[in-house]
């Protein structure tokens, strides 16, 4: 449901070219957990932009639930990406001015769902992950792993195809950051793809599979080779 | 489309010092634009535009030769046996009204309130019709009593309220110089902007009493208008303002001021004939030795000095071509200050496009916002508008140590709602063309690298 062939992402500049993505293959199944990892700079968080759509790509082909991203245009692509795709931010990204409820909206308002349908869907994304009761307080008001399962929340409840974490855990202390894993779990044991970008090898151990970055090139790892490769 | 305006009303929350600055850089352009439009619309709009095609004066300029004479405002008053000679030429107009500036104080007999200074016309009571106000009370002298110089007064509006309270004095006495002057009607000429029937186009007051030219010429009421005399000599002589009124009927020293009106219907075949009569008077009076300058004919319709008048007022036209160049620069201010704003706001923007909004509605969700802060500064530049026209006021009342007549004054310092609304939907316009280019950047946001950390 997702397969890249030969993707290649260059940044130019006046004097430097750089290949942040190197002739990329690769396919991810239906619920599949996959975790990214790598060094700082190989290319782990372009990878994750391309998959969300938030970057173009020079070469290659890129298909997202059977259909070529490719060549499509902004309107396509803000639409697919609406449709399937949930992001998690390691900051949480939420609009402190609005409340738990008005955050998981706005995906919502951009897809054009009617009021009642949107009410629906925000009380069963936040009953998800348990904040149901505070729906009505804002992102201030809640500790760091509070902001992030509301993050989750707003993501899911575009009952996206594809969850894209990029370093979800990565503002968030031990424990915090096992309940949100644990939450990220639940969701893709549920059946949403879950596509992880970590640093942190324990959390990469609890993918079904591990896909390494270096220098722009992309390799399917064992459990075994993330100690030795991932920081 | 509710939901994309609570979106543009976050964004407008994002940086709310760069928002409260461009709705002040906004509403004081506004204000400044408002304030001098409603101002030169009204100093410039007609007095009585109904009658601009039927309502003329004229002149005749028996200056030397070498006397400046370059338009209506200086061109000499009708002197007495001019305005005899046309008199008796039994023309053929609607009416034809003659009248000259004076000024006295006016009380009452018991002197039971305060007497006042005010400026009067020494008229006939076909100026009544020229003027074309409804009575309040009473009507205007009959010929009668013009004939016979009565002492009898139409009084204005704002002489009947300070001398009478307002109520009906028809039948009443007002004080002269010591004589007691019979009270025939009230008439309210603040609607007028400007006072036209002498000329003057003052904007401060009109006058308070009118009276029959031959009870003035009786009284012997100064000449406190424009008077002019053929020369300086003559000027000293006759003493033109306050000498002897029989020595000022036969000198060549003008102060009267004409008006004729004509039915729209016979207009141009009359004023054929008027013209023919000055022409030929002119060179009637030639062969005696008048009349020598080259400009010797003045002759306007009350559309034609209108247009005059607003060629006269460069300043006003100064100010609000200043006005305009301030509101554009407020313009250019209010890109520097989108751009800025949603330069600040490119994460929201970033968020907003990874959670699936397209360009166009980031570009809508921009205009909203844009439109919301428009409206903020034009609710702003309204108020201060108004505030602003209410100082001009109070400024300009100062300026005439109080002796303007406010209702009056206060007609040029009016907020215009027709003004308002051209003027709003001209800067939603402007501001929605300003707010194009920082709208199309705001779009462009690369979500990626905002998104981060």
């Amino acid at each position: 449901m997702l397969k890249m062939n030969e993707v290649s992402k260059i940044y130019r500049t006046d004097l430097i070219e750089t290949h942040a993505l190197s002739n990329v293959n690769l396919s991810i199944d239906e619920g599949e957990f996959i975790a990214v990892t790598g060094p700082s700079g190989s290319g782990k968080t372009t990878f994750l932009n391309i998959a969300g759509l938030l970057e173009r790509f020079e070469r290659g082909d890129y298909y997202l639930d059977g259909e070529n991203v490719a060549n499509l245009n902004d309107k396509k692509l803000s639409q697919l990406r609406n449709e399937k795709i949930g992001f998690i931010f390691q900051g949480f990204n939420l609009i402190s001015d609005l409340s738990l409820y008005d955050n998981v909206e706005v995906p919502l308002i951009f897809r054009g769902i009617k009021a009642s349908e949107r009410k629906k869907r925000i009380e069963e994304a936040l009953e998800l992950v348990g904040l149901a009761s505070r729906m009505k307080h804002y992102p201030a008001q809640l500790s760091g792993g509070q902001q992030q399962r509301v993050a989750i929340a707003r993501a899911l409840a575009g009952k996206p195809r594809f969850l894209l974490a990029d370093e979800p855990t990565g503002n968030l202390d031990s424990l915090m950051a096992r309940q949100v894993m644990d939450l990220l779990q639940e969701v893709n044991q549920a059946g949403t793809t879950l596509i992880m970008v970590t640093h942190d090898n324990e959390l990469a151990r609890r993918a079904g599979r591990n896909i390494q970055i270096l220098d722009g090139e992309l390799t399917d790892i064992t459990k075994s080779q993330l100690t030795d490769l991932a920081v | 489309m509710k939901e994309l305006v609570m979106l543009a009303w976050q964004g407008l929350k994002q940086k709310p010092k760069l928002s409260a600055l461009m709705v002040i850089n906004l509403a004081v352009g506004i204000t400044l634009m408002l304030t001098m439009s409603a101002i030169v619309k009204q100093s410039s709009s007609e007095v009585i535009g109904y009658k601009g095609d039927s309502l003329y004066t004229a002149g005749l300029n028996y200056f030397d030769v070498d006397e400046d004479v370059n338009d209506f405002r200086q061109f000499p008053r009708w002197t007495y046996q001019d305005a005899q000679a046309l008199q008796q030429a039994n023309l053929p107009y609607e009416y034809v009204s003659f009248n000259y500036t004076t000024e006295f104080i006016v009380g009452l007999a018991d002197n039971s309130v305060r007497p006042i200074s005010v400026e009067a016309s020494g008229t006939d009571s076909g100026m009544f019709n020229v003027l074309d106000v409804p009575f309040i009370y009473g009507t205007a002298w009959n010929a009668q009593s013009e004939k016979s110089g009565e002492a009898i007064a139409v009084i204005s509006k704002h002489a009947n309220d300070h001398l009478f309270g307002g109520v009906d004095s028809v039948g009443q006495f007002i004080q002269v110089q010591g004589e007691q002057i019979r009270v025939a009607g009230v008439v309210d000429l603040t609607r007028y902007k400007r006072r036209f029937q002498d000329l003057s186009f003052s904007n401060n007051y009109n006058h308070d009493v009118f009276i029959p030219l031959n009870y003035a010429y009786a009284q012997n009421f100064p000449r406190t208008g424009q008077v002019t005399c053929r020369t300086d000599d003559l000027y000293t002589t006759i003493s033109p303002r306050s000498g002897s009124i029989d020595m000022l009927k036969s000198a060549e020293c003008g102060y009267l001021t004409v008006w004729f009106q004509y039915h729209n219907d016979v207009e141009l075949v009359q004023l054929a004939e008027l013209k023919t009569w000055l022409n030929n008077y002119i060179k009637q009076q030639q062969a005696l030795g008048r009349f020598q300058h080259k400009n010797l004919t003045d002759f306007y319709s009350m559309g034609e000095l209108y247009i005059l008048i607003q060629r006269f007022m460069a300043w006003e036209a100064i100010y609000l071509t200043f006005s305009y160049l301030l509101f554009g620069i407020c313009l250019v201010n209010t890109v520097g200050i989108l751009l800025a704003k949603f330069q600040a706001n490119r994460k929201l923007i970033s968020l907003y496009r990874a959670l699936g909004a397209n360009q166009s509605v980031i570009m809508i969700i921009h205009f909203l916002e844009i439109l919301m802060l428009t409206l903020a500064a034009i609710v702003l530049g309204f108020i201060l508008a108004f505030a602003g026209l209410e100082l001009m006021f109070h400024l300009r009342m100062y300026q005439t140590d109080y002796m303007a007549i406010a209702e009056q004054v206060r007609q040029i310092y009016q907020f215009d709602s027709e003004l308002a609304l051209v003027t709003t939907l001209g800067i939603f316009l402007a501001v929605g063309l300003s707010g194009l280019y920082p709208v199309y950047r705001s779009s462009r946001v690369s979500p990626a690298s905002e998104l981060r950390g």
